[in-house]
């Protein structure tokens, strides 16, 4: 019996359990839904960013999605500018995670991956962060990473606010004003509108030892409006964000980004209290678009004249994707379950072509296309169940099953292909079963112990299907597609450990995945080192065998006092790919953060240091990484209420002016150098 | 709780909906003029169109006609009764004579296809200059019309630089429009045999069929070539076949290489924007 058809029954038996167990429910529901959310709760990582707290009492210390992202310690940024960063979930990237906002599946347009969904929302647009590290949860995909859900900021029916806030930072002269809005009037009864803008504008941003990076500047408009109407217990509420980026350098890559449009929409319904057993049925449709443009013309002549891929050419390239999707879920409550089901389908297009121009005029100018017109279908049913036996102890059992077509539509792109594929399949079929299996003890008042292992894949991506001509300068390499590719398949396993006294917590995860085909590059032909004009290999998607990764994260928080507290985290993981006897590439090295933290009721005071060490186990094969020295830097952070209405928000990025680059910075692009932010808010109403 | 879902107004849904198809028309920027860029789509040219002896004969070049492989159509009627002449037999040939020099092209038979007599033609030099005379044998009756052409000059016929003092050409003359891709491709290679007769400089062309032939190809602007190429061999009369491959448009060079008993006859190139 195949892999597939194991895990298709084992899912078809447990689901016959856990309906079982659910039909003879009766009673208890409401200290069952009480316990479910708590339980369910220990299994993601929840970020609180600006939640239902009042504006003036954020005087956290968030100035960007980034910040709230690195918050996290099972998420690392990738840099590829002093703009949106990319968030990877222990070592894991791309495909292997899901980076979804508010459930809604978005894709980047840049096949250079440019544009990360993350930087389409704006601190401001953020409630919080949901990051479920590890395939526990299938709720938003398949994943074998995990997830990074973005929950936006949603109207408030109780009262209207109008805030502003505007902030300036040294590092990269930075102009930021941003605002928002809701407007919840008494004469409209159950209606609340919430509006929110960002503008910023930014230069070149300086390294440590004031090292200023040419091409870092960017300029970016936010724009988001929401819509809610509330009936009884059912709500209905439109949602649209509009995201305009221009002119962003990206000086680790050989091209800048011109322009960057997106536009995000969806129609939530939702209802409550449909019976006692059904307290929760939603509805979601939404769309979202991206057309991104990138070129190398306002690269110096001499730099596009010595560049190492393609010298003496102009590249300017476009993309641009769709996704459609409608999502929908019930929660169920028996007498000590919880069953929610999830109905997730979408449908997603992407297209992405290439112009190369010499800077030689009687060469013709070439053409190619990335990404010809592809359109993948996907319909998934997800099953999260959780029983409860007695108060000490809970089984978790969450399964997805997924169903998705993929098909290449342009007749060009698929003559490109004619050389590097024998015979190419044009139209793909992917079943994806996943399933996760979690018990949680409750060991006494204040410990928790959960034990999780899953069975986990995720089908290959749009570009390591149908990706033509790609251009990876982590190894210097052209990549093509392989329509033949199966899903990356993995076993995990994961024990965490929490604990919460007195508002002293301290949680541990210990986690190890195992990769049975582990999707990456392979050489088909070499690289040339001789030939000036095309030194690069190329490299075609393939699977490279069985690779691991097992890591540790451990956090604390202490409060000696009622206004003192000390936090810190740190983690480590190791990533092998076993065939090739290589280290997995954007492996983080042992790193975390130390901070103590003042607060009184309007003021709060943070110093910290964020530190890694050394990284020395690179991928020399899979990528060709460089080893990264050990670095650390300090901060310190303020934020006070100064007046009834008015906050301020202050501090010293990186004190000493330190000059480093963390391990996933790409082309080892060094980190930002010491700024100084200051930031102003004020709420007129 | 007794839940009502008609109190949401269809109308604010509709709205919704209608918002969402809106959005599903926005821009975007994927007709690239770059795309059609290349050699142009063929343009069939009638070269004659006229009725001798009760045959109405149409004569069309299925292209503008450029040194290489041409391909022409002939249509052959019965001028009372417009029927296809289907047991007509014909063939093409071509002279160029310029001052003492007298080109002549192979003669080629035509061969029926959906319903019209088809052929391929050498033509070695661009001129004005050159007649072609179509002779078609219809009910024991012979019978020709003979058609000034003029010839432009194309990438698609190469002299081979050879070591053994002969002269030979090298024709692309399959696909007439290259494409993006993995193709079959057909190459002519044609030896020029020179004599004197009645006082001119006679070249006629014989076909080649010992060489063994192989290929590169390359992006000079790029520095690659590209995958999915064959070596092409001999299959009849001077004709070579084989696979090659382009991955992109643009600026492309085929650098081809004869070889007879294992010693390197001589190379020439293609070079084209596709």
């Amino acid at each position: 019996m195949t892999w597939f058809m194991k895990t298709l029954a084992l899912i078809a038996l447990l689901l016959a359990l856990a309906l079982h167990a659910f039909a003879q429910s009766d009673s208890l529901r409401a200290a069952v839904s009480k316990v479910g959310q708590d339980s369910l709760r220990f299994h993601a990582e929840e970020i609180v960013v600006y939640g239902s707290a009042s504006f003036q009492q954020q005087a956290k210390v968030l100035n960007a999605t980034d910040d709230a992202l690195s918050l996290s310690q099972s998420v690392q940024l990738m840099r590829r500018a002093n703009f949106a960063q990319e968030p990877a979930i222990r070592g894991m990237n791309a495909g292997q995670i899901a980076v979804t906002i508010d459930g809604m599946k978005m894709y980047p347009a840049c096949v250079d991956r440019m544009d990360p969904i993350s930087a389409y929302i704006e601190i401001e647009n953020l409630e919080k962060l949901d990051i479920r590290a590890g395939a526990r949860d299938f709720a938003f995909a398949p994943t074998i990473g995990g997830s990074v859900n973005f929950v936006t900021t949603k109207p408030n029916p109780e009262r209207s606010f109008l805030k502003l806030e505007s902030g300036f930072e040294t590092v990269s002269t930075l102009r930021r004003v941003r605002g928002d809005v809701n407007f919840a009037p008494k004469f409209l009864e159950g209606w609340a509108m919430r509006g929110s803008f960002s503008i910023k504008r930014s230069d070149d941003f300086f390294a440590g030892n004031q090292t200023r990076i040419e091409r870092s500047g960017y300029a970016k408009e936010n724009l988001k409006f929401n819509l809610l109407k509330d009936f009884e217990n059912q709500r209905l509420q439109f949602s649209y964000i509009g995201d305009f980026a221009r002119n962003i350098g990206y000086p680790a890559l050989i091209m800048d980004a011109t322009r960057t449009d997106a536009h995000l929409l969806s129609l939530d319904y939702e209802v409550q209290s449909l019976a006692a057993w059904l307290p929760m049925l939603t509805l979601k449709l939404y769309t979202n678009q991206v057309v991104h443009f990138m070129d190398d013309r306002q690269r110096p002549i001499q730099a596009i004249r010595e560049r190492i891929i393609m010298p003496d050419m102009y590249m300017p390239m476009y993309g641009d994707n769709r996704t459609y999707g409608v999502m929908s879920t019930a929660t169920l409550l028996g007498k000590s379950d919880v069953l929610k089901l999830t109905l997730d389908a979408y449908f997603f297009n992407a297209f992405a072509d290439m112009e190369m121009h010499s800077i030689f005029p009687d060469v013709a100018p070439m053409y190619l296309l990335n990404l010809g017109d592809i359109s993948t279908w996907s319909a998934a049913l997800n099953i999260d169940y959780v029983h409860f036996f007695g108060n000490q102890f809970s089984l978790r059992l969450n399964t997805r099953l997924d169903v998705l077509r993929r098909l290449l539509h342009d007749e060009l792109a698929k003559r490109q292909f004619q050389g590097y594929v024998e015979e190419p399949r044009f139209e793909l079929s992917y079943i994806v079963p996943n399933l996760a299996l979690e018990g949680t003890w409750q060991l006494g008042a204040a410990s928790k112990l959960a034990l999780a292992v899953s069975h986990a894949a995720r089908p290959p991506t749009h570009i390591e299907n149908f990706g033509f001509y790609l251009y990876n300068p982590l190894d210097n390499a052209i990549y093509v597609g392989n329509p033949f590719l199966d899903p990356e398949r993995s076993v995990q396993a994961e024990l965490m450990f929490a604990h919460s006294d007195l508002g002293n917590t301290l949680t541990a995860k210990v986690f190890y995945v195992r990769f049975d085909n582990y999707i990456a590059g392979e050489t088909f032909i070499e690289a040339n080192p001789s030939n000036r004009q095309f030194s690069q290999a190329f490299r075609r998607y393939a699977h490279l065998g069985s690779a691991y990764i097992a890591g540790l994260e451990v956090s604390a928080e202490v409060l000696p006092t009622e206004t003192l507290m000390l936090l810190g985290t740190l983690s480590y993981q190791v990533g092998y790919l076993i065939e090739l006897r290589d280290f997995l590439p954007f492996m983080p090295p042992l790193s975390g953060n130390v901070r103590v933290r003042f607060s009184q009721r309007v003021w709060l005071a943070e110093v910290g240091v964020r530190f890694a060490l050394a990284q020395n186990q690179v991928s020399q094969k899979i990528l060709f990484e460089d080893t990264t020295p050990a670095w650390a830097v300090f901060d310190i952070r303020l934020g006070a209420k100064l007046w009834d209405r008015m906050s301020v928000r202050l501090g010293v990025e990186n004190i000493l002016d330190r000059l480093y680059h963390e391990h996933l910075s790409i082309n080892n692009l060094p980190s930002r150098g010491r700024n100084l932010y200051i930031n102003l808010g004020y709420e007129i109403f | 709780m007794k839940t009502s879902f008609v109190r949401i107004s269809v109308h604010e849904v509709l709205l919704g909906v209608l918002c969402l198809y809106l959005y599903g028309c926005s821009e975007t920027f994927r007709n690239n003029p770059l795309r059609s860029v290349g050699e142009p789509k063929a343009v069939s040219i009638t070269l004659f169109e006229g009725e001798r002896h009760g045959v109405r004969v149409k004569i069309e070049a299925q292209d503008s006609l450029r040194t290489g492989s041409n391909g022409f159509d002939i249509l052959l009627l019965d001028a009372q009764s417009n029927a296809l002449l289907t047991n007509a037999s014909a063939e093409l040939a071509a002279s160029l004579l310029e001052g003492d020099s007298l080109r002549i092209a192979p003669t080629v038979a035509l061969v029926p296809q959906d319903g019209k007599l088809v052929g391929n033609l050498f033509l070695a030099k661009a001129s004005a200059a050159w007649r072609l005379v179509m002779r078609w044998v219809h009910q024991g009756r012979a019978d020709s019309v003979v058609v000034p052409i003029a010839v432009v000059p194309s990438w698609r016929c190469a002299p081979l630089q050879s070591h053994d003092a002969r002269t030979y050409m090298v024709v692309f003359a399959e696909p007439k429009i290259l494409q993006v891709g993995v193709q079959e491709f057909e190459w002519l290679i044609l030896e020029a045999q020179h004599s004197r007769e009645q006082g001119k400089v006679v070249t006629r062309y014989a076909p080649v069929v010992d060489f063994v032939v192989t290929f590169e190809t390359l992006m000079p602007s790029m520095g690659h070539g590209s995958e999915g190429n064959r070596n092409p061999v001999h299959t009849r009369e001077g004709r070579y076949r084989g696979r090659i491959g382009f991955n992109m448009r643009g600026d492309w060079r085929i650098d081809v290489f004869c070889f007879r008993n294992g010693v390197e006859v001589g190379r020439t190139f293609f070079f084209f924007i596709l």
